[in-house]
């Protein structure tokens, strides 16, 4: 059951994807080369900025995953936003690896890798950093997906249809406009969210009123829902694992680090971090919020069994009135596309500046360089669609994202340190700490595909399985330098 | 009033927020400007 008009909330939607497809188009005459496409020309100050990555991590994908640890969890499903915002914060404040990184004028991190550690280990991080970023980002379009047959009110069967469209719709303007289209497309998005997020959450406190939400998250899950102690529902390993990743993204996520690779220069870089280290805390303050208010719509029982990702969507279809639920999907979508165009630019950079650079030698003209990225960022579409359709999910959204993120982010933020910080380290170290760090979390999503394996690997759970990659990748670097050094000796 | 820490979290959250949403939407179409123009700027 859904409130959504077709005529009145479709015009809604209708109007804004125009607005949005028609800037990125105009932009195509601003991309004329390759650091046009991938970097926005080093362009972009403090406010733009803050816009772009503030909306790039807040997708439709994000939004499900947070609003269901607040379903389960109540407003402990916080925590990883506090996190997130407190490390963003902290790198933004002390300059930490991010003032070196965007001194060096690159646009990928495995580019600057290679300056401390050779060609070989420039290729093998930008292989982890795709496969495990792509991995990450391979629900995305289901979720967009089964959230707008949902709220729209279309029948689950064309899901498929949906996903396509959508990226379709992303696709067409990122691949025309490049960055530079994706950051002012994200401004525009950046201010329809606020608009749509501040007028939903305005809507289910006036309906159904603050106290009571609370009160009723509090007589579901316990009392303990509203603390932010950990607990046998919320472990020390989960809290560990949250944090890790928190800096681990902060310092090494494409989708964040290209914001920094894009500003003016460092100081810029800095303030941007600084600014948006909030935003990394509101990405889980709105979704948790949305999805305690669905628990108090719904009550435990309508969605149990892994369906708790659905109870948020319902509640905006069956509670929105006509007008705002057109206004509300709008600001949605606006969400997902910011994400979207940005993690597919994201990726074929790194494809496009690391692989492939072996073939290219940096030595193609600004044509065929661009003609290749737009072609990567097709094929990175194709991928996703497939991948999308055919996974399985069996955990929370939020924990598949940390273990695929994991897969680069272990290996990456230790060589990312090592490489800025500590003038030891070795290329043996690192490609240890690579193959180490990945293998890790890739061990966890096959054997809990296998049924001699499962049980196992689901006893230790995620968590110890991410902390214990990131552990074991810094073990990698210090033992693989150690070994370099006393072999030079 | 109950749960006084998290209504104060959730106000200052939510004013901040809107705020700095307000000022990235005012100040912001300066920087989109300034980068167009920078690039038109190179192109010439």
């Amino acid at each position: 059951m859904t409130n959504f008009d077709f005529f009145i909330d479709g015009s809604i939607i209708l109007i804004y994807l125009c607005l949005i497809l028609i800037t990125g188009i105009w932009l195509k005459k601003y991309i004329s080369n390759v650091d046009h496409f991938l970097v926005a020309n080093r362009g972009v100050d403090v406010y733009l900025g803050i816009a772009s990555l503030a909306a790039t991590e807040f997708g439709i994908a994000t939004c499900m995953a947070n609003a269901e640890l607040g379903f389960k969890y109540g407003l402990k499903g916080i925590i990883p936003g506090i996190a997130l915002g407190g490390s963003m914060l902290i790198v933004g404040v002390t300059g930490f690896c991010i003032k070196p990184l965007r001194n060096m004028a690159v646009i990928t991190i495995p580019e600057l890798l290679e300056k401390k550690f050779g060609k070989n280990i420039r290729w093998a991080s930008g292989l982890v950093i795709v496969i495990g970023g792509l991995l990450n980002m391979g629900l995305f379009l289901r979720q967009a997906g089964s959230f707008l047959s949902i709220t729209i009110g279309i029948n689950p069967g064309y899901l498929e249809l949906l996903m396509t469209l959508v990226l379709i719709f992303v696709g067409l303007y990122t691949v025309i406009g490049g960055m530079v289209s994706v950051i002012i497309t994200d401004y525009i998005q950046f201010i329809l969210m606020c608009f749509g997020f501040v007028t939903i959450t305005g809507i289910l406190i006036y309906q159904f009123g603050w106290f009571q939400i609370l009160e009723q998250s509090s007589y579901y899950l316990g009392p303990k829902s509203l603390n932010l102690n950990v607990n046998s529902d919320y472990g020390f390993d989960r809290l560990l694992l949250d944090i890790l990743v928190a800096f681990g993204s902060v310092l090494t996520w494409q989708t964040m680090i290209s914001r920094v690779l894009a500003a003016k220069d460092s100081t810029t870089a800095k303030k941007i971090y600084m600014a948006t280290s909030p935003y990394m805390l509101m990405r889980f303050v709105i979704p948790v919020f949305l999805g305690i208010s669905a628990l108090y719509y719904f009550g435990p029982d309508t969605y149990v069994g892994g369906e708790e990702i659905l109870a948020m969507p319902n509640m905006i279809a069956q509670l929105m009135p006509v007008g705002l639920i057109g206004i509300v999907i709008a600001s949605m979508l606006a969400a997902d596309m910011s994400t979207n165009s940005s993690y597919l630019i994201a990726w074929s950079s790194v494809i496009y500046n690391d692989i492939l650079e072996p073939i290219h030698k940096n030595k193609w003209s600004s044509k065929k360089g661009l003609f290749y990225n737009r072609m990567l960022i097709c094929l990175i579409g194709l991928f996703l669609l497939l991948y999308g359709l055919w996974y399985p999910l069996s955990n929370d959204l939020w924990v598949y994202m940390q273990v695929t993120g994991t897969i680069y982010l272990s290996s990456m933020s230790v060589i990312l340190i090592a490489s800025c910080y500590f003038k030891n380290a070795s290329p043996l170290g690192a490609g240890m700490s690579i193959v180490i760090g990945a293998s890790i979390p890739v061990s966890y999503l096959l054997l809990q595909e296998f049924s001699f394996s499962s049980d196992i690997v689901k006893n230790i759970g995620p968590y110890k399985f991410g902390v214990f990659s990131f552990f074991m990748s810094g073990l990698g670097m210090s033992i693989g330098s150690l070994i370099t050094k006393i072999k030079s000796k | 009033m109950k749960y006084p820490f998290w209504t104060f979290f959730f106000v200052v959250c939510y004013a901040w927020y809107i705020f700095v949403t307000i000022m990235v939407s005012v100040k912001g179409i300066k920087n989109i400007k300034q980068l167009i123009r920078d690039i038109e700027k190179e192109e010439h």
